[in-house]
C-alpha cells in the first residue's frame, strides 16, 4: 500500500498573499520520514490555510514567522478554536513565559510564540477520530483571523476553498469593482523599473506613464491599461504596482536634457505638480532653470506629447532621444544626430515632443 | 488572580449598561449617577464608499471646523461634522501617514516620499497644487520606511519622524539618497539618509537632522508645554514599546541610524552593547509589551477642563488593543518620567487606534484606525465626553520612599487604605540587539505602609525598595469611591528612571 506523495497547490488570489493548501495523494516518499507541512506567516495570516492528514498519520509541522509580529500555532479539537482563543486572551497580563497556550485538553499540540524570523517544528500525530481540527495563533488579537484547518480524513474530500467555513474568509476580488478609476488619474506609488519616488499617470486612450520624482524625468510609457495596485494596497506597501499593458517607450539615457553643453547634465530638483483638468503639470528645476512638463495623450493616433516650458533659459539646451523614436516640431532648433538642439528663448522657451505608439 | 478581577470588573461594566442604577448604591440622585456611568460614549463616523479600506493615516481639523483625514490608498477627504458629508480634497498620494491643516484650503500631508503642501487655489474644495515642502531624506524602496508627522512647534518649525527599513524585505537597486553600507546590517536598518531620525523643517523649508535612534516612531507630538515626545515600537533594541522626550542631537537607542551622525564611520552593530547603552537617552515611559501595549501610536495632549479630569496629561493611541493609553509625566532630577494606564479599555472603542484629534469643542475625540496587515482596525470613531468625573487613578507620583496615588474621587470608607490593597512587582527590559525582551529580574515589592489624606483622594504608598531603572507595575485591589462607583482602571505602570 502506497501512501501519499505530497504536493503543494498554489491557489492564486487577488490579494497580497497566496494561500497554500497542503494536499495528499496516494504514495509515501519513504516509509520512515513523515511529510512536512511548512507554514509561514506573511502578515496576520498563515500562508497554508488548510491541509489533509490520515487518522493516526504523523506529520512534521513547521512554522516560520516571516512577519514583523510574534505568532504561535495551537492545534485544537474540532469546534473549539474560538473557545481556545478566548481562554488564551485571559492569559494577557500574566508572565510572558506562557506563550498564550491555555491549559486545556482542547489544545492537542502547539508551536510556542515565535519572534519575527524564528522557525520551529513539531511532530504531530493526527487523532484516530476523523474531523476538521483547527490551528490558530493565540497571540492577543490574532485568533479571530489567523487560523487554518486540518482535515483528518480517510478520503480526499474537502469543500471548495471559497466555500470552506473552517478557514478565514478569503478576500475575493470583484472584477467590476477593481480599479474603477476615472481617467486621467494619478497615483504616487512603488513602480517597477523606476526610483522609489515614482508617479503613475493613466490617461484616456489607455496610454499611461511612469514619471520619476526622484530624477525628474519620464521613465516609460505603456498602452493597454493603467496600473494594478491591489497588492500594494492590501499589503503593507511592499508590493510594487503592476503595469497593465505593453511598454512602448522607455528612456534609458543617462538624462535626456543637457543645458549649456551637450554633455552637461543639469542637477534636477523636484518641486511638485499642479493639476489641470486632472492632468498633472510637473514642476522642477534643472540647475537654476525652472521647468514645467505636461504630458497628454495624442488625439489623432495612439501616443502622447510632452510639453515643456523652460523659464529664463539663456543657454542652448539639448534633448537627447537615445534609442526612442520621437518627433519635434520647433522653429527654434534642429536635430544633431540623436540630440535636438534648442536655442534659448529667454523668459519662456517652449518645446513639444511627440511620441507615437508603433 | 488578576484575570478573575478583570472578568468581574468586565461583568460589572456589562451589567451596569443594562441596570444603570445599580451603581448609584442607594444614592438618591439617581439621574446624576446614571449620567456618570456614561462619562464617555463612542460612535462610528461613516466613511465614504470611495475609501475602500478606510485605513486612516492622519486626522486634523481645519480652522472652519471641518475634519480632514488621509487614507491608506492616498485620498485626502474633508468631513463636515455638522452635515456629515465627505468631500474629496486630494488623491493619489503614496502611503500618507500624517496630516496637518494650515488653513481651510491648505493642508500639509506626510506621504512616503515627501512632505507635501496641498493647496485649493480656486477654493472649489479640491486641491490643484501638490507642492513639495521637503524630500530631504532617503528612500531605499523598502516598505518599512514609513514617514510620520508633521507636528509644529511654537516657532513654526515642523517635525517629522522616519522609520527604519525591515530585513523582511530588501532594498532596490535604484534608491533616492546615498547608500551607506554601514547602516545596512541588522534586523531593522538605515541604509539611506536619516532613516530612524526625527527631522526638523524650518519655516524657510530647510530640513535638518534633529535626533536619532528610532526604530518605527509612529507617534510624534508635543505636550501642553511644547515638549516634543515620540513613541517607538518594541523590536530589536527595544525590549518593549516606549515614549521618549526628544531633544536635539540625542540618541535614543536603535543603533542603525547612528551611521548618519556627522563623522560616524563604523558599523554600530560592531560596538559593545555597553558602549551603545551609555550613549543613549532612556525613554520617559515604557509600555510593557503584551501586558499593556504592543503598538503605541500618536501622542496627543488632553485639553484642560473639557474631556474629563485628565487635562494636560497625554493620550497615546494603541493599534493592537481596543483602548487608548493615558500618560502622566513628572520631572524628576531634570528628566521626564511617569506612569501610564488604560483609557477607555473595553468600552466599545475598536482596535487599530492610530491617529487622534480633538474636535473644535474639545469635548470630543476623533480616532482614526489602521491595520496595515497587522492587528488593527478601520474607520473613524468619535468619543464624546458627557461630563462628570469617572472614578479613576488620576495621577501617580514619585515620593520619598514610594509613590503617591491621586484618585479622581474620594475613596469609600475602609477602602484602598491598606497595604494589601496594593500589589507591586518590578522588572526591567534588556537593552540588546535581540527582538524584544522578557521581563528581567521580576520581583514583588512589599508595600510597608499606606497613608491616606483627610479627603480620601490621595494615598501615600511606602515601599520596601525603590530601585531606579525598573518599571514599578502596580495592581490595585477592586475598590469603590464614596459614591459607589467601581475603580475604572486597576493596573498602572511607573517608569522609575530616577528616585528622589
Amino acid at each position: 500500500m502506497y501512501r501519499s506523495f505530497f504536493i503543494l497547490l498554489f491557489l492564486v488570489f487577488s490579494f497580497s498573499f497566496t494561500p497554500l493548501e497542503g494536499n495528499s495523494q496516494n504514495s509515501p516518499p519513504t516509509e520512515t520520514a513523515p511529510r512536512e507541512i511548512f507554514i509561514t506567516s506573511p502578515g496576520l495570516l498563515y500562508d497554508v490555510v488548510r491541509f489533509k492528514v490520515k487518522p493516526g498519520e504523523v506529520v512534521k509541522i513547521t512554522l516560520e514567522n516571516t512577519d514583523e509580529m510574534s505568532h504561535n500555532l495551537l492545534i485544537t479539537e474540532p469546534g473549539t478554536r474560538e473557545e481556545v482563543v478566548s481562554l488564551a486572551a485571559k492569559l494577557i497580563g500574566q508572565q510572558d513565559s506562557n506563550d498564550f497556550v491555555p491549559k486545556t485538553e482542547m489544545v492537542l499540540n502547539y508551536i510556542p510564540i515565535l519572534k519575527p524570523g524564528e522557525k520551529k517544528s513539531i511532530m504531530f500525530q493526527a487523532p484516530e477520530e476523523e474531523g476538521v481540527y483547527s490551528y490558530v495563533c493565540t497571540f492577543p488579537g490574532h485568533g479571530s483571523i489567523m487560523y487554518g484547518a486540518i482535515y483528518v480524513t480517510e478520503n480526499d474530500e474537502m469543500p471548495d476553498l471559497e466555500d470552506d467555513p473552517n478557514i478565514p474568509p478569503q478576500d475575493k476580488q470583484n472584477p467590476d469593482e477593481h480599479m474603477a478609476v476615472k481617467l486621467p488619474a494619478i497615483y504616487r506609488t512603488f513602480m517597477p523599473d523606476s526610483g522609489p519616488a515614482s508617479i503613475a499617470v493613466g490617461m484616456p486612450g489607455d496610454i499611461s506613464y511612469c514619471w520619476d520624482a526622484g530624477q525628474c524625468r519620464l521613465r516609460y510609457a505603456w498602452q493597454g491599461g493603467f496600473v494594478d495596485l491591489e497588492k500594494n494596497w492590501a499589503g503593507n506597501g511592499n508590493d510594487k504596482a503592476e503595469v497593465v499593458g505593453t511598454v512602448f517607450f522607455r528612456d534609458e539615457t543617462e538624462f535626456p536634457i543637457r543645458i549649456g553643453a551637450k554633455n552637461y547634465i543639469p542637477k534636477p530638483e523636484y518641486k511638485g505638480y499642479r493639476m489641470e483638468n486632472r492632468y498633472p503639470s510637473f514642476q522642477y528645476l534643472l540647475d537654476e532653470i525652472k521647468v514645467t512638463e505636461k504630458i497628454t495623450p495624442l488625439t489623432e493616433t495612439s501616443g502622447f506629447k510632452r510639453e515643456f516650458v523652460f523659464e529664463h533659459l539663456y543657454k542652448p539646451l539639448w534633448f537627447f532621444k537615445g534609442d526612442n523614436q520621437v518627433e519635434i516640431n520647433s522653429s527654434r532648433g534642429k536635430w544633431e544626430g540623436k540630440y535636438f538642439k534648442l536655442n534659448p528663448g529667454g523668459e519662456e522657451t517652449r518645446l513639444i515632443i511627440t511620441v507615437k505608439n508603433g | 488572580m488578576d484575570n478573575n478581577r478583570t472578568n468581574r470588573f468586565a461583568s460589572l461594566l456589562i451589567l451596569a449598561c443594562f441596570f444603570a442604577p445599580i451603581w448609584s448604591c442607594g444614592d438618591k440622585q439617581e439621574n446624576e449617577e446614571e449620567r456618570l456611568e456614561n462619562f464617555y460614549t463612542i460612535e462610528d463616523i461613516e466613511i465614504p464608499e470611495e475609501v475602500h479600506l478606510g485605513e486612516v493615516g492622519g486626522l486634523d481639523f481645519m480652522p472652519n471646523g471641518n475634519l480632514v483625514a488621509c487614507f491608506h490608498r492616498g485620498e485626502v477627504m474633508v468631513y463636515d461634522i455638522e452635515s456629515k458629508k465627505w468631500q474629496l480634497f486630494a488623491e493619489g498620494l503614496h502611503d500618507p501617514l500624517g496630516i496637518s491643516a494650515i488653513s481651510n484650503h491648505e493642508i500639509l500631508v506626510m506621504q512616503r516620499p515627501e512632505l507635501t503642501k496641498l493647496s485649493d487655489l480656486d477654493r472649489n474644495g479640491t486641491a490643484e497644487e501638490y507642492l513639495k515642502v521637503t524630500d530631504g531624506f532617503g528612500l531605499s524602496g523598502n516598505y518599512h520606511e514609513f514617514a510620520y508627522g508633521p507636528v509644529k512647534d511654537a516657532e513654526g518649525n515642523l517635525f517629522i519622524s522616519l522609520s527604519t527599513a525591515s530585513n523582511g524585505a530588501g532594498i532596490w537597486g535604484e534608491k533616492r539618497g546615498e547608500l551607506n553600507e554601514l547602516g545596512r546590517p541588522g534586523r531593522m536598518y538605515s541604509a539611506v539618509p536619516y532613516r530612524g531620525w526625527v527631522m526638523k523643517i524650518t519655516p524657510e523649508g530647510k530640513i535638518e537632522p534633529y535626533a536619532m535612534g528610532f526604530r518605527s516612531p509612529n507617534g510624534i507630538g508635543f505636550d501642553h508645554d511644547g515638549n516634543l515626545f515620540v513613541t517607538d515600537n518594541q523590536g530589536d533594541w527595544l525590549g518593549t514599546s516606549k515614549m521618549y522626550y526628544v531633544e536635539e542631537g540625542k540618541f535614543y537607542g536603535h543603533v542603525s541610524s547612528l551611521v548618519w551622525k556627522e563623522g560616524w564611520n563604523v558599523d554600530p552593530l560592531t560596538l559593545p552593547v555597553l558602549a551603545l547603552d551609555s550613549m543613549r537617552t532612556k525613554a520617559a515611559i515604557l509600555f510593557p509589551h503584551n501586558t499593556f501595549s504592543n503598538s503605541p501610536t500618536e501622542i496627543l495632549p488632553i485639553p484642560e477642563g473639557k474631556f474629563g479630569p485628565y487635562g494636560k496629561q497625554l493620550l497615546v493611541g494603541e493599534m493592537n488593543y481596543p483602548k487608548l493609553l493615558r500618560v502622566m509625566l513628572e520631572e524628576v532630577k531634570g528628566s521626564f518620567q511617569g506612569a501610564t494606564i488604560n483609557f477607555l479599555d473595553s468600552t466599545g472603542l475598536s482596535k487599530g487606534n492610530h491617529r487622534m484629534v480633538f474636535g473644535p469643542d474639545k469635548k470630543s475625540l476623533y480616532v482614526g484606525k489602521t491595520a496595515y496587515t497587522w492587528v488593527g482596525g478601520r474607520g473613524i470613531q468619535k468619543i464624546n465626553y458627557n461630563g462628570g468625573t469617572p472614578f479613576d487613578i488620576l495621577n501617580m507620583n514619585l515620593s520619598e520612599n514610594g509613590f503617591k496615588l491621586t484618585y479622581t474621587r474620594p475613596l469609600a470608607p475602609e477602602m484602598g487604605d491598606q497595604p494589601e490593597d496594593y500589589e507591586f512587582v518590578r522588572y526591567y527590559y534588556e537593552y540588546h540587539r535581540d527582538y524584544g525582551s522578557p521581563k528581567m529580574d521580576l520581583q514583588p515589592v512589599k508595600v510597608k505602609s499606606v497613608k491616606i489624606n483627610d479627603e480620601r483622594t490621595e494615598v501615600f504608598l511606602e515601599l520596601e525598595e525603590m530601585v531606579p531603572g525598573y518599571i514599578y507595575d502596580l495592581k490595585v485591589n477592586s475598590m469603590k469611591c464614596e459614591k459607589g462607583l467601581e475603580l475604572m482602571n486597576r493596573r498602572i505602570y511607573y517608569t522609575l528612571n530616577n528616585i528622589l
